[in-house]
């Protein structure tokens, strides 16, 4: 069933037939599809906004899209080296609110112990899907900021989502988007206003408790920048050890014309817990989105980030860090459409892989006929701690126009022995070395984050959870 | 003796590099290493430092009294050796002060000193910098990372100023600096020069030694050395090249085929 390659310098081809493995999973997934909807029977009474038509139709058509193609398989080319059927093995459910204990202790010192969040920047927090008002700190507001639950919102004032939520969500993209529409249920949701400029971080952050059964928790957030705005989003995903949490989660972003954006994701779930984000971007003309991608938790996990440079000079700068252990599986996969002439791409994803985890990266970039004069560059240098640690990595660039300048490039390493010796050479034990070494290789992801202050505290984060993949191995 | 090398011969991939090395050097002394390309020098002084790419097969090393082959690298820099490197390493992403803070910290735990913290660090560097004129903004930069070859050297200079070794060992510091250069680099190293502790000064050619002269010479060729006097004979290498000496050490090319 593993038909993988291993990729170190050269290729070598694993063993296993797709055909066979695709036969045999044909019935189960169709099986899973109908018992995974049947899971979420008992709680579409209780999903937010019921009796607005429009969202009916919306999650109506999500609904006959999942029923059509169901969750993805490694028979589909985009999920050839990540297959979810883990996830699904002992189905999970939905969390209705009133199961969620809101007073967890664990989800609040989760919440306390987050980086950037000793400074008093807005957040707003979710246990195990839904809004805690407890543990958000909303109150600091912000002019031009509104920041509330997406279950809120569409109690309070439906209309302001009205024709934004899915606008630009391709649904049949894969069957966990439609399933994440067809039961969205709530979120966070952030308006920044024309013109105006938030200096600290909002902080959006889903946290999972241990349950007594496996479940499905879908945020579904929807972000708008408005014309001329600047503002910095942190996207914060962890959980509780032993949480069994399948976490599928929708961000919409939408930036207007000159806005400034910045969008830091954070994905440390912990070990038991299965991560399959997709963020949906959309810039307008001259705006400008400098995306930090961190990939450090759950067993198995998939984020995709696709940006649509829908306006002219529109910029993308794609930062990414995975770095896993163990058994871990990462999948990062970003599609960047140059949609409009003169856009640019800039994609920097780096890996740390230890142990036996696995490591993918796969970097779309589609430049349309009328989009010339663009610019699109992309890396993904990958160091390779472990001995049985496996990196993929796939650029594919499908280019219409004829005037564009395309980079891209990969690299798949291991510890450089002249470095650790000239650290050696000074004194440093070969542990403080490797974890020298570690860090250095992924600083240059953090180098980019502004304010210096999140900066900081991410670096520090990533410092040491990058310390503790060094230190593996090693006896000396 | 602070270091005594005796009978030292080692390989690489089987290739035999050094053939039977005898050297002393003493606490307060500064020796120079001199010889051709492919003589050996490097190899002697990253084989020294712990580099685990070549074999020792006979002989041994000594360090104050101490089996020095059986350290590894960290160790023997811990215990006060010091090498500058030939051609110093980047480290990108590793910020030059952390880096020498961690080293600096490392030694002192060894010796049984306090740590450093980051402002007693910081006095301590600017003032060792001045001495290989660097400026201050080289410690946030990443290691080595963009440093012309002189500054590279020089930072090799200001990481051996900070770590205060008993013995350094300085493989071809001389090299791709232009004379300015040359001077900073060697009056660093000058001023760095104590009874306590001892300098090999390795290069293949003599203008370095003009700067820092050194109490003894040997020329290494064929992995040996094949001849040792004063100052003076540094000068009469200058003068009449390696020709007259290694052609000794030409004639003596069937010793290692009769020792192996």
């Amino acid at each position: 069933m593993d038909h993988r390659y291993r990729r170190f310098g050269r290729e070598r081809a694993g063993g296993g037939g797709v055909g066979e493995g695709a036969a045999a999973s044909m019935g189960s997934t169709s099986d899973i599809r109908s018992s995974l909807v049947e899971r979420f029977e008992r709680s579409t009474g209780q999903l937010a906004g019921a009796r607005l038509g429009w969202l009916d139709a919306l999650r109506q058509e999500a609904r006959t899209r999942f029923d059509q193609i169901g969750v993805p398989g490694v028979r589909d080319e985009d999920w050839k080296y990540t297959n979810i059927a883990p996830a699904l093995r002992e189905l999970p459910g939905p969390v209705l609110a009133g199961e969620v204990d809101f007073a967890s202790r664990a989800a609040r010192a989760l919440v306390e112990g987050l980086p950037g969040l000793a400074e008093p920047a807005p957040a707003i927090v979710f246990v195990d899907g839904h809004f805690a008002p407890g543990l958000s700190r909303l109150d600091a507001s912000v002019r031009g900021v509104s920041i509330s639950s997406l279950r809120e919102l569409l109690g309070r004032d439906p209309d302001r989502l009205q024709g934004r939520l899915g606008k630009f969500l391709p649904s049949a993209a894969h069957g966990l988007i439609a399933l994440n529409s067809a039961f969205l249920d709530d979120g966070a949701v952030v308006e920044i206003s024309a013109g105006a400029t938030c200096n600290q971080p909002i902080h959006l952050v889903f946290v999972s408790t241990r349950r007594e059964e496996p479940f499905v928790s879908q945020p579904r957030n929807v972000i708008v920048a408005g014309d001329g705005s600047s503002a910095l989003v942190v996207e914060h995903y962890l959980g509780e050890e032993g949480a069994r949490v399948l976490t599928n989660t929708v961000t919409e972003i939408e930036l207007g014309r000159s806005a400034a954006f910045g969008h830091v994701r954070l994905q440390r779930e912990p070990a038991g817990a299965f991560h399959v984000a997709r963020v949906q971007i959309e810039q307008g003309e001259g705006s400008a989105l400098t995306s930090h991608a961190f990939g450090f938790g759950a067993a198995l996990s998939r984020t995709e980030l696709a940006v649509r440079l829908g306006g002219e000079n529109a910029e993308c700068t794609l930062h990414g860090l995975y770095a896993v252990h163990g058994k871990q599986h990462v999948d990062h996969h970003t599609m960047v459409d140059h949609a409009a002439p003169r856009t640019r791409s800039n994609q920097l994803y780096k890996g740390v892989l230890d142990d036996d985890s696995r490591g993918v990266f796969t970097g779309r970039v589609l430049v349309r006929a009328l989009a010339q004069k663009i610019k699109a560059m992309q890396t993904n240098p990958v160091l390779l701690l472990g001995d049985g640690a496996i990196a993929e990595t796939r650029p594919q660039l499908e280019i219409y126009a004829d005037d564009v300048a395309c980079n891209h490039g990969a690299s798949i390493g291991r510890i450089n022995e002249e470095a650790m010796f000239y650290l050696r050479s000074r004194g440093i034990d070969p542990r403080e070395a490797r974890r020298l070494m570690v860090y250095g290789f992924a600083a240059e992801v953090v180098e980019s984050l502004v304010p210096e202050a999140l900066r900081e505290s991410i670096g520090a984060l990533v410092a040491s959870h990058v310390g503790t993949l060094g230190a593996r191995g090693l006896l000396a | 003796m602070l270091l005594r090398i005796h009978d030292l011969h080692a390989e690489i991939d089987g290739k035999p590099i050094l053939r039977g090395i005898d050297l002393e050097v003493g606490a307060g002394e500064v020796h120079a290493v001199m010889g051709p390309n492919g003589s050996g020098k490097s190899t002697l002084a990253q084989l020294l430092a712990g580099r685990e790419v070549y074999t020792v097969t006979r002989g041994e090393v000594t360090f104050d009294g101490k089996n020095l082959l059986e350290m590894p690298a960290d160790l023997r820099a811990r215990e006060g050796l010091f090498l500058s490197f030939q051609y110093p390493i980047e480290l990108p992403g590793i910020a030059n002060s952390y880096f020498l803070k961690a080293a600096v910290n490392a030694v002192r735990r060894h010796r049984g000193l306090s740590e450093l913290d980051a402002v007693d660090f910081l006095i301590a560097a600017r003032a060792k910098m001045k001495l290989v004129g660097l400026r201050e903004d080289f410690l946030h930069r990443s290691v080595n990372e963009g440093f012309s070859g002189g500054e590279k050297k020089r930072n090799e200079i200001f990481q051996m100023a900070m770590l205060e070794p008993r013995l350094a060992i300085l493989d071809e510091t001389d090299s791709g600096l232009d004379v300015d250069a040359l001077r900073t680099v060697a009056e660093g190293v000058n001023s760095l020069r104590s009874p306590d502790r001892a300098i090999v000064v390795i290069t293949h050619y003599q203008r370095l030694l003009d700067y820092i002269v050194p109490d003894k010479t040997h020329v290494l060729a064929g992995g040996r050395i094949v001849r040792s006097g004063g100052p003076d004979l540094a000068r009469e290498v200058e003068e009449r090249g390696y020709g007259w000496i290694t052609g000794t050490a030409d004639s003596g090319e069937s010793v290692p085929v009769a020792a192996a």
